[in-house]
């Protein structure tokens, strides 16, 4: 008897908590009836050889096939796997040696390269590795889970019309560029990492006995900690908008209307941070002043008009984009 | 040659499942468990796997198509099915579907040996 028990746990285990007893009940059961009338032990072995793996009896009362990433989007998710990684793992190195040349307190100078420095390296690319592979992992499982990617939103319930078929030649204006897209993941992956562990490395470097230093941070550290969230954030909206355009290869208005959204919200952060005079590290403004001959009111004055420049042209530039985006689709 | 052998018993195996639902509806007019089930399919030659009738008694039962009752009157408890108003009509209309295609395929079939 003893077998069966474990028999039947073997397969009941394996199955949801509510059916588990019926389950059970009626297993044992059957494998009684399949018995002859004092059975052996050799019996029992042949009924339950004849049943067969109960990890594979387990999967026909379950029945419905369960995944995360269904196969139609796996062989996408492998290899924007390997391409994330490898970005990742490149823009770690990067970032390492860096702040190895331009290290601010200038006492070691520049290259020190020994083993420790290698094994740290491995350590924080492994330690970055993991969290990279969640996130793709995550965009993918989002992907799978909303029928995103077969086409079915925003309209879930709508019937598939021949109407939806994109004329030929596809115009090569529609197509959405691999590069662009590889590049802006590249870019944000080493925007994310740099922001998030070594946001001083964007600052006043001067050129010193043992090559360029860093004197002073761009940014006041206390006051991009109350931004670094929703910048946090949208960068990795940013990941899942690049993976994205890495799957379905030709503009959609969905895409066009995310991507609008996007550069909406970007934009009025950008103009938020410009805004906030305290944002700048008043240490970097006093070398700025000294370094182009002026005082530091002036100077202040002079970042506030850069500033205002550039927000002017990162909403043109974004509103240009969003609108040749719809046009794409269009198309 | 264990390819064609391979393929030749996949071809079988899918066959023989499109079946399998009709051969259990068809003999559950009259309340069977698990077990008597399978030795009444036997007796008319249309063997199945344990393995693959248990649950598939329990899948036609969520789909409403079958109804259980648990019996606990003999020597050992016993689950019985039996077929339910919405099976007994998928019943009569895949047995109408069958010998629909079963005769299409006769026709087939035929023609080639000619």
């Amino acid at each position: 008897m003893n077998l069966i028990d474990r028999y039947v746990y073997a397969v009941t285990e394996r199955l949801p908590a509510n059916t588990r007893e019926d389950v059970a009940k009626e297993l044992r059961s059957n494998i009684e009836d399949m018995l002859p009338k004092n059975a052996t032990a050799e019996d029992v072995r042949a009924v339950l050889v004849k049943l067969g793996n109960p990890i594979k009896l387990a999967a026909e009362y379950n029945h419905e096939k369960k995944y995360l990433i269904g196969p139609g989007l796996y062989e996408k998710y492998i290899s924007t796997l390997k391409l994330v990684m490898g970005v990742t793992s490149a823009a770690v190195t990067l970032i390492y040696l860096l702040g190895i040349i331009f290290k601010p307190s200038a006492d070691i100078g520049a290259f020190n390269l020994s083993a420790v420095t290698f094994v740290q390296i491995f350590a924080a690319i492994f330690q970055i590795l993991t969290q990279v592979f969640l996130w793709v992992t995550l965009v993918f499982i989002v992907l799978e889970k909303t029928g995103i990617s077969a086409g079915r939103l925003p309209f879930p319930k709508q019937e598939w019309s021949p109407d939806a078929l994109p004329s030929i030649p596809i115009p090569e204006k529609k197509r959405i560029s691999r590069y662009e897209a590889i590049f802006s993941l590249s870019f944000t992956i080493v925007f994310i990492l740099l922001i998030y562990s070594q946001p001083q490395f964007i600052g006043w470097y001067e050129k010193g006995s043992h090559g360029f230093t860093l004197v002073e941070p761009f940014f006041n550290a206390e006051r991009l900690q109350t931004y670094i969230y929703i910048v946090i954030i949208l960068a990795i909206i940013q990941l899942f908008i690049s993976i994205y355009k890495l799957t379905v290869i030709y503009w959609n208005i969905q895409l066009a209307v995310v991507v609008a959204v996007y550069n909406a919200v970007l934009c009025m952060l950008a103009v938020t941070m410009i805004n906030d005079s305290t944002i700048l590290n008043q240490g970097f403004l006093l070398h700025f002043s000294s370094a182009v001959a002026s005082t530091v009111p002036e100077a202040s004055r002079m970042w506030q008009i850069g500033g205002w420049i550039f927000a002017v042209i990162f909403l043109g530039i974004s509103i240009w984009d969003s609108i040749a985006n719809f046009h794409k689709c269009k198309v | 040659m264990s390819t064609v052998d391979e393929l030749l018993n996949s071809f079988i195996i899918e066959l023989r499942r499109g079946t399998l639902v009709l051969s259990v509806l068809s003999q559950l007019s009259e309340p069977e468990y698990g077990y008597s089930l399978i030795q009444k399919l036997d007796s008319k030659n249309s063997s199945i796997e344990a393995g693959t009738l248990y649950p598939l008694l329990r899948r036609l039962e969520k789909q409403e198509l079958l109804i259980s009752k648990w019996d606990t009157n003999e020597s050992r408890p016993r689950k019985y099915y039996v077929l339910s108003d919405k099976g007994r009509e998928i019943y009569l209309c895949l047995k109408n579907e069958w010998e629909n295609l079963s005769k299409q395929l006769e026709g087939l079939l035929d023609k080639e040996e000619k």
